[in-house]
């Protein structure tokens, strides 16, 4: 089943090349200022650029598209090469993409700037001009809308920007129109910070431009030398990234992910589908039955008697855990009965508990729900748990702490508002400060993590002695940002639930939360794992292989995976070798596929190499 | 047979026959496109062992209703087996990918039967950016 985010960024590198590709307009201003010929120059040149790229990648992917990042490339060297004849700066454009680009494989694959490789045979061939603009006050709108693009490879610019300053600053020819007419901004925004070819890794970034920009200025002072600073700088990035299989600096880059704005009201009620109370859904259906009782392999049972509070010993209260098929509601289905097992049976001096309220992925509303409105019953489950393990301290893990009334014997900690706070090894981190290695699992160390709805179904089932064939989850609608809480039984029809709620939706999709949902199939059910089921648009994931390694997937990964290389493998038939880039440690959150500025699913590659590498071991 | 436009497809279902697993992108695309407009797409190919994302159906009985529409994205042979199955069957409105897929002939026997033939690519309506693009390039309204 294929699992992906119902949202993701709309945001691409297409955008952000179009953005560069206007400043890069920008700095032929001056240009165009002298000579009007020179426009139609820079029109030639990009229409080159776009025909050869095209027929590129025509010969590569049998598809006949072209990237704005040939016109970029193109543009760039227009704008470097003005006093060249026309027919040497059509050849450096097409030696450019040719050498520089796809003679390593095309986008995202080649080592060195495609640009640069253009430039550094024009040069060779011609005179070129030094500095590499005029002196010109024109150039300031192009500086100043250069900077954003610092953002790509904020290290490696801002460390060339330093050096460059430097030398100017050390030959004492520091001036605005010295900075311009060198391009430092335009060397330092949107040369360096091509994240193809240059290294996200920020120290050896930012000393590598820091070198870059000084040697090119203070002891080569030519034109070839700051082209050939950078290519070296490339080397260096495609040895560095060869050499760092993990990238270790990216837990501060977390991204808080958007909050669908619920249905007004929606936190006053919930929609009661199970029949229970007399409700629409009285009826099972054939397949609910089959599926409740494969899974339960009992019948339903709820004794009116027994739900008056009972005195019960540990023993019993474990039990009926156990024989109502107790599991967790967060998502992982997991047996809550084994869970505990292991935590009471853990020979570690403190057992913490910590309720999973953090409710992380941005498209569920219920436990925020529960928490507020089945409080008194959760406590009591709570009550229940300690009584079996004794903990010495038990938390209660939130994003929102406002209009909470918790009793004082609970610790209420405020977890950050960013997904996947609420992953199980992640919240420890958050609360406990303690890490749990990829090998271990938190009841190693005593620690059990429990989601607010298992809680409140443990309580069910050991106070009214009920077998778990219900649950609350949050039905969707992504297109009006609409959103209700909704009890369920396990095995209803996901389209009979959607049809209760939000009549005549046709993409009904179903999983885990907005980032983890799969396309329902006519008569799937909500099983076990179903937490979220919502009726929207397709994401529109691209097929296009053209990765640029921006290496947003990898900041934005919780576990720090270079998504990028294990996907660049999985491309490449070569599953099997994403082990050394640790591809079985994914948590399938979908954050990379959310946050992928090629618009591509990233996460289903990753499952792919996952499995691939579950199969050989 | 008329150009394609925005009320040919009524109701809310189109069978898609034709719907290919080679060419998974761009079928999934126009699945996508019908979905995303809430209409509701039952794919349909005959091919054996051909794996997909999404549901296809392999024969007209596996269906769990006839749907009213129907677009057809296969070659000119192969249309005119599927145009034939579906006559008497329900379907009254054909949409063809393009023009050339169906002849004189096959159109006139649509004609008998009360079906309603369009030609165009359903993305030039449903679909979004160059697709609309090129339907206002095509004049497809």
């Amino acid at each position: 089943m294929k699992v992906f985010p119902l949202i993701r960024r709309k945001w691409s590198n297409e955008h952000i090349m179009a953005g560069v590709f206007f400043v890069l307009i920008l700095y032929h201003i001056p240009q165009w200022v002298h000579s009007s010929f020179e426009i139609l120059v820079f029109l030639l040149m990009v229409a080159e650029s776009l025909v050869i790229d095209s027929i590129m990648n025509h010969f590569r992917y049998h598809r006949m598209w072209c990237c704005v990042s040939a016109a970029v490339t193109a543009a760039m060297l227009s704008a470097m090469t003005y006093g060249i004849p026309l027919w040497g700066r059509m050849a450096g454009v097409a030696a450019a993409l040719l050498v520089g680009k796809h003679i390593w494989g095309g986008t995202g694959r080649n080592l060195i700037n495609p640009a640069l490789s253009g430039l550094l045979l024009l040069a060779l061939l011609f005179d070129m001009p030094y500095p590499y603009f005029t002196e010109s006050y024109l150039l300031i709108p192009a500086a100043i809308f250069s900077l954003p693009f610092l953002r790509m490879r904020p290290f490696a610019g801002i460390g060339l920007i330093l050096g460059m300053m430097s030398a100017l600053l050390l030959n004492g020819d520091f001036t605005l129109t010295k900075l311009l007419s060198y391009g430092v901004f335009f060397w330092g925004c949107l040369v360096i910070t091509d994240p193809v070819t240059v290294t996200a890794h920020p120290v050896v970034g930012a000393v590598a431009g820091f070198l870059a920009g000084i040697s090119s200025l203070y002891y080569f002072p030519v034109q070839i030398a700051i082209v050939i600073s950078i290519l070296t700088v490339n080397l260096f990035s495609a040895a560095t990234e060869s050499i760092y299989k993990r990238n270790t600096r990216l837990l501060k880059h977390k991204r808080a992910l958007r909050k669908i704005v619920p249905y007004p009201g929606d936190k006053a009620h919930v929609i009661d589908l199970t029949g229970e109370k007399g409700n629409r859904f009285t009826a099972a259906s054939e397949i609910k039955e089959k599926y409740i009782n494969a899974m339960n392999n009992r019948q339903y049972r709820c004794n009116v008697s027994e739900s008056k509070r009972v005195e019960l010993s540990m023993d019993s209260i474990l039990e009926r855990i156990r024989d109502n098929d107790v599991f967790g509601r967060g998502g992982a289905a997991f047996p809550t009965y084994d869970k505990i097992i292991a935590v009471k049976e853990a020979e570690v001096p403190q057992k913490y508990l910590i309720i999973n309220g953090a409710e992380c992925d941005p498209g569920l509303i219920h436990d925020r729900w529960l928490i507020r409105n089945q409080w008194d019953l959760i406590m009591k489950g709570i009550v229940l748990l300690n009584h079996c393990v004794g903990f010495t301290t038990v938390y209660l893990a939130v994003k929102d702490v406002s209009d909470l009334q918790i009793p004082k014997d609970i610790t209420v900690h405020k977890i950050k508002d960013y997904y996947p706070a609420g992953a199980e090894k992640i919240l420890i981190t958050e609360v406990l400060k303690i890490q749990v290695g990829p090998e271990k699992i938190p009841a190693d160390l005593g620690i059990l993590v429990l989601n607010v709805q298992t809680v409140y179904s443990l309580y069910e089932a050991v106070i009214h002695n009920k077998t778990m064939n219900s649950r609350f989850l949050t039905v969707a609608d992504l297109r009006s940002k609409r959103a209700h809480v909704v009890k369920v039984k396990l095995g209803m029809r996901l389209s009979e639930v959607m049809d209760a709620v939000f009549p005549d939706s046709v993409n009904v999709f179903a999983g885990g939360g907005v980032m983890q949902a799969y396309l329902a199939e006519e008569d799937a059910v909500v099983d076990k794992r179903v937490n979220f089921i919502a009726t929207s648009v397709y994401p529109n994931y691209k097929e296009s292989p053209q990765c640029s390694k921006c290496a947003v997937c990898s900041s934005n990964c919780p576990v720090c995976l270079k998504v990028y290389m294990i996907v660049d493998l999985v491309d490449r038939g070569l599953s099997y070798k994403t082990g050394k880039y640790h591809a079985d440690e994914c948590i399938g959150c979908g954050s990379c596929s959310y946050s992928c500025m090629a618009g591509r699913d990233l996460a289903a590659k990753v499952f792919t190499a996952k499995s691939e590498l579950k199969k050989k071991a | 047979m008329r150009k394609l436009s925005k009320d040919f497809i009524k109701g809310n279902e189109v069978l898609f026959i034709g719907y290919s697993s080679r060419n998974s992108a761009y079928s999934k695309g126009i699945y996508q496109a019908f979905a995303n407009h809430n209409i509701k797409v039952y794919p349909y190919n005959t091919k054996e062992n051909a794996t997909y994302d999404v549901k296809v159906y392999q024969s007209l009985t596996e269906l769990p209703k006839i749907p009213e529409n129907a677009f057809i994205l296969l070659n000119r042979e192969n249309t005119e087996k599927a145009v034939k199955q579906l006559i008497g069957r329900g379907v009254k409105r054909i949409l063809f990918y393009n023009a050339k897929m169906a002849d004189e002939k096959l159109l006139k026997e649509c004609e008998k039967a009360g079906i309603e033939t369009a030609a165009g690519c359903p993305m030039m309506i449903y679909g979004t950016g160059f697709h609309k693009f090129h339907g206002l390039l095509t004049g497809v309204k």
